[in-house]
């Protein structure tokens, strides 16, 4: 059955039965005027006035009783005539009226019925609406106009509440489980990166107490021990140099700078830095092209980018600037074995590492990333496949050339 | 004898006697337009003994036989005779309303009635100069089976027993009960009870023969 034949066959069935009303109605309306107008009443009455005039012969003194009785009679009967006369105008009168009540009773059940569904419209609009703010937005959601209700809608409402409720609840303990976890994350490689370098001085230490103690030092131990532990203690400096680093991140300090000599000097500058990847800019705009920077901070996040590509086992790293509209994009793109895909949902964040614990912070992105948003744009990676990755800079244009 | 048997004798009696009546003559209006009187109206259609009024007439009801004078195009002058059969001394009670005010007689039996009927003579006023008597050439004659106050009774009557079926008793010990009609019961009154109709049960036309007075 299609949606279009559904509301006609409604259509025909109440039509339907709307005749059948009004049929029983009309058939009503004659019901009662006919026994009260029978034949049999007449006889009846014509009777007891035949009786009222015998009983009045037969008893003279009560002739007058008789005769009002006889006139009262009379005058029932005379009025039963008139409406004898008048049955089918009273019929139909009483017709129209048992029709005309009809038609209010169903126009009002249509009216009424057509308020309840339109009232229950806009509260299902409303509960809809906190659905998707729960989905949405995972926090409580509150019906409470709705949820007091008994009806279905009522239930639906304070069932989407309690839901809220739960599911707010859990993204706070997941988030909160989060947190903790990055932060026993972040104090495990903390102590680790701590615990390494203290340990190898004191065993370093110790060793020359036990042998100091026995009097079995030599001389030319001291030195040697001197040198691993101040190995170790620098070791341990590294570690808070770059804690600290990410920790006390400067703000940059931003001017007009120009986009293809800094990329131009700095691969000059590194050219050797990495002795198995070789620099090459490809790609830069035909007119100069400014960006407001700190140079020093955006040749941290290159040499960030291109330390990462040589541990991977990158050979080549090609430079490339272009312009779009108001930002100036550098793309960095090596030739590596591409990023591990457990890796990429946190690649950004600090402390997400595919080394071993204890060669590396995983702090190196975060803060390249930190930079580019202080300087008003973003580090993004473009692409990563087995043919490398690709990293964009982007960075605000400068209208100005560099003083 | 019963009434049902006074009533079955006295409309027998009508057709009996009308039926002796003459071919219907046309009914004569004489008038006077120069002496400024009455003009009268006379020779009326036998038509007591028809299948419609017998029956009408003994009902016990008050039979309205509404006389009109038209030229083609107007109602020229209006007069009624009601009948009505008192079944308790089984007489006729006749009252004739017409130019002359109201005229009643008491009539033993049908006979009396056809033959008052017959020798009726109905006052037309304001026969004057300017009158348009002259021009009636119609005497319409309609039957309407009760009275005006008889229908109004009916329906006083009628709207009554409907309130009657929604009233509400309030009764208390010692005090007299109160009859309340509801709102509903006094609506459905009103509306089924209003206007009782008097339908005509025969309407019919006579020609009209008019005499003219000389000067």
């Amino acid at each position: 059955m299609t949606r279009r034949s559904r509301p006609t066959l409604r259509t025909l069935g109440l039509a339907a039965g709307l005749i059948v009303v009004a049929g029983f109605l009309v058939r009503l309306a004659s019901l009662w005027p006919d026994p009260t107008l029978h034949p049999e009443v007449r006889t009846a009455l014509e009777r007891s006035l035949e009786d009222q005039k015998v009983l009045a012969r037969l008893d003279p003194e009560q002739e007058a009783r008789r005769r009002a009785t006889f006139d009262s009679t009379s005058r029932l009967l005379g009025r039963i005539q008139i409406l004898e006369h008048n049955r089918d105008v009273i019929i139909g009168r009483y017709r129209l009226l048992l029709l005309g009540l009809a038609s209010v009773f169903v126009l009002a059940t249509l009216v009424v019925s057509r308020s309840r569904r339109r009232r229950l419209e806009i509260r299902l609009e409303r509960v809809r609406g906190a659905l998707e703010d729960l989905v949405r937005e995972k926090r409580p959601v509150g019906l409470a106009g709705e949820a007091r209700h008994r009806d279905i809608v009522g239930r639906i409402a304070r069932m989407i509440e309690e839901t809220s409720e739960r599911v707010a609840r859990d993204h706070r303990r997941l988030a909160s489980l989060e947190n903790l976890a990055a932060w026993q994350e972040a104090a495990r490689r903390h102590a680790h990166e701590m615990r390494t370098p203290l340990t190898g001085a004191r065993l370093e230490l110790e060793r020359l107490r036990d042998r100091a103690r026995l009097s079995v030092l030599d001389a030319d131990e001291v030195p040697t021990v001197t040198e691993s532990v101040l190995e170790e203690l620098d070791r341990l400096r590294t570690f808070v140099e770059a804690f600290t680093s990410f920790a006390k991140l400067p703000h940059p300090r931003l001017r007009s700078v120009d986009a293809e000599r800094l990329l131009e000097r700095w691969a000059e500058t590194y050219s050797e830095a990495w002795p198995r990847l070789r620099l090459e800019v490809s790609e830069t705009p035909p007119e100069p092209t400014f960006i407001r920077a700190d140079p020093d901070m955006l040749r941290e996040v290159l040499v960030n980018l291109a330390e990462n590509a040589a541990e991977a086992g990158a050979s080549r790293i090609r430079l490339a600037v272009s312009v779009e509209l108001d930002t100036v994009r550098f793309s960095v793109a090596d030739d590596g074995p591409g990023i591990a895909a457990n890796v990429l949902p946190r690649l950004f964040e600090p402390y997400s590492t595919t080394r071993e614990v204890g060669q590396g912070m995983g702090l190196g992105l975060a803060i390249s990333r930190k930079i580019l948003l202080d300087h008003g744009g973003e580090l993004l990676l473009a692409r990563s496949g087995d043919d490398g990755s690709v990293f964009h800079l982007v960075l605000p244009s400068a209208t100005e050339p560099p003083a | 004898m019963t009434r049902a048997g006074g009533v079955r004798g006295a409309a027998l009696a009508l057709l009996v006697l009308t039926g002796f009546a003459s071919a219907e003559e046309p009914a004569r209006l004489r008038v006077d337009p120069h002496a400024r009187s009455a003009a009268s109206l006379d020779h009326l259609p036998p038509i007591l003994g028809t299948p419609e009024l017998r029956d009408t007439l003994t009902s016990g009801l008050t039979t309205t036989l509404a006389l009109r004078l038209r030229s083609p195009r107007t109602l020229l002058a209006a007069a009624s005779v009601e009948i009505r059969w008192e079944p308790w001394d089984e007489v006729f009670l006749v009252t004739l309303t017409d130019g002359d005010g109201r005229r009643r007689e008491t009539l033993d039996d049908p006979s009396q009635l056809v033959a008052w009927w017959a020798s009726l003579r109905v006052v037309i006023p304001e026969a004057g100069p300017s009158s348009r008597l002259t021009e009636a050439t119609t005497l319409e004659v309609t039957v309407l089976p009760f009275s005006a106050a008889e229908a109004a009774d009916t329906e006083r009557w009628f709207s009554e027993s409907l309130e009657g079926a929604g009233r509400t008793r309030t009764e208390k010990i010692g005090q007299s009960t109160e009859e309340n009609p509801s709102v509903v019961s006094r609506t459905l009154g009103l509306l089924l009870a209003t206007s009782l109709e008097r339908p005509e049960i025969s309407h019919s036309e006579h020609r009209l023969q008019v005499e003219v007075a000389s000067p």
